[in-house]
C-alpha cells in the first residue's frame, strides 16, 4: 500500500516536473500587444526618452484602430486576428500639392506569435501626376527569431526583425528608403525594447488597463 | 491477479467538442478524442487514457494540438457521477511552417451522465478543461460523447 502511495506520489511529481521550466501555455494565452486606450510605456535610450502612448480609437478606412503616439509622432494600429497592422500612407507633393499613391493597412506583425514565424505583406499603386505615372510601393518582412524568459517581465519574450522598403518610381528615377528594427515584446506588457537607426530604446516605465 | 484486472476492466473512446474559455484568445474551437481504460474499485471507477485534441486558430494559419496522459476518477454506476481527471499533456502550437512545443499539466473537472445496457455504458459528458504551465491557466469547456464496454 505504501508502495502504491509513493508511486502515485511520483506520478503527479512527474507531472509538476514536465511543466516546470515551460511556459508554452503562457506563450499562448498571453497578450503581447496590450493596446487599449491610455496605456502608455516610456522608453530611455543613450540621449533620449521616448513616451508611448494609446490614444483614445479612430476608425480609418472603415478599419477600427487605435492611434499610438510615438513621441509626438501618430501610428495608427489596428488589431485584428491575424495580426497587428499598420496604417500605411505615401504621399507625393508635386508643385505644392499632395497626392496620396498609397492608403491602407499592411500587416506588421503575424499574430499569434510563434518562434521562426515569418512574413511578408506589400502595398502597391499608382497614380498619374500631371501626366507623369509615380508608383509606390511599401514592402515589410518580418521574422521572429526566438524567445527567452526575462525575470524583469516575468515570462517569455519574443524577438522579432522587420525590414520596410519604401519605394517610390518616378519615370526617370527611383528613390529607396530601407529601415530595419528588432523589437522585443513581453506578454501582457508590449513592447520592452527596440533597436532602429537611431539606437536602442529600453523600457523603463509603462501602465497598463 | 492479471485475470482479476483484467476481467474487471473496461474500454471505452469518447470523443467531442472544446470552445475556449479562460484566455485562448486566438483559438476558436476544437475536436477532442480520447480512448480509455477503466477498473471498478469500491470507493470510485479509475479511468487512465490517451488522448488528443486539436483547436484551429482566428488566424487560418494557427492550430494548436495536445496530446496527454490521463488519469481519472468518477463513479460510473451512478447516473450522474462527478468526474475528476488530471495527467500531462505535450502541446505543439503551429503558425505557417513555424512550430513551438512544450509540456502543461491538464485537468478536467465535470459531469456524466451514465446511461447502462447490458454491458454497454454510454455517456455525455460536461467539463471544464483547464491546462496550465503554473505560470499561467486557461482552459476550455465541452462536451463528449463516451461509449465504454466492460469486458
Amino acid at each position: 500500500m505504501r508502495f502504491k502511495k509513493a508511486k502515485l506520489l511520483g506520478f503527479v511529481i512527474f507531472l509538476f516536473f514536465l511543466a516546470c521550466e515551460n511556459h508554452i501555455i503562457e506563450r499562448c494565452a498571453s497578450d503581447y500587444f496590450p493596446l487599449a486606450q491610455g496605456n502608455w510605456w516610456r522608453y530611455v535610450s543613450n540621449d533620449d526618452t521616448l513616451m508611448v502612448e494609446v490614444e483614445p480609437r479612430d476608425t480609418i478606412l472603415h478599419v477600427e484602430c487605435f492611434p499610438v503616439s510615438f513621441g509626438g509622432n501618430i501610428e495608427y494600429l489596428a488589431k485584428n486576428s491575424e495580426s497587428i497592422a499598420e496604417y500605411v500612407e505615401i504621399v507625393y507633393n508635386f508643385s505644392g500639392q499632395d497626392y496620396t499613391i498609397i492608403e491602407d493597412f499592411i500587416m506588421r506583425i503575424e499574430t499569434p506569435l510563434v518562434d521562426g514565424n515569418t512574413w511578408e505583406d506589400s502595398l502597391i499603386d499608382s497614380l498619374n501626376v500631371s501626366g507623369a505615372w509615380i508608383k509606390a510601393k511599401y514592402y515589410i518582412n518580418g521574422r521572429i527569431t526566438g524567445f527567452a524568459y526575462a525575470d524583469d517581465y516575468e515570462g517569455d519574450v519574443y524577438t522579432i526583425e522587420l525590414e520596410t522598403i519604401e519605394t517610390l518610381m518616378f519615370p526617370d528615377t527611383m528613390i529607396i528608403d530601407t529601415s530595419h528594427v528588432t523589437e522585443d515584446y513581453a506578454p501582457n506588457t508590449g513592447l520592452v525594447r527596440f533597436h532602429n537607426e537611431a539606437g536602442e530604446y529600453n523600457l523603463i516605465e509603462y501602465d497598463i488597463q | 491477479m492479471l485475470i482479476y484486472i483484467i476481467i474487471s476492466m473496461s474500454f471505452g473512446i469518447e470523443g467531442g467538442y472544446n470552445i475556449p474559455a479562460v484566455n485562448f484568445n486566438d483559438l476558436k474551437s476544437g475536436a477532442a478524442l480520447t480512448i480509455f481504460v477503466n477498473r471498478h474499485y469500491r470507493i470510485a471507477d479509475v479511468t487512465f487514457s490517451i488522448g488528443t485534441a486539436f483547436y484551429s486558430g482566428d488566424n487560418t494559419g494557427y492550430s494548436l494540438n495536445s496530446y496527454g496522459l490521463r488519469c481519472g476518477f468518477s463513479k460510473n454506476n451512478w447516473k450522474f457521477s462527478p468526474v475528476i481527471e488530471f495527467g500531462a499533456d505535450y502541446v505543439n502550437r503551429k503558425i505557417n511552417s513555424a512550430k513551438e512545443s512544450g509540456y502543461a499539466f491538464n485537468y478536467i473537472i465535470g459531469l456524466m451522465i451514465n446511461f447502462h445496457s447490458n454491458k454497454l455504458r454510454i455517456y455525455p459528458k460536461f467539463y471544464y478543461e483547464g491546462i496550465t504551465d503554473f505560470k499561467i491557466q486557461a482552459g476550455f469547456i465541452g462536451a463528449k460523447l463516451g461509449i465504454g464496454y466492460e469486458i
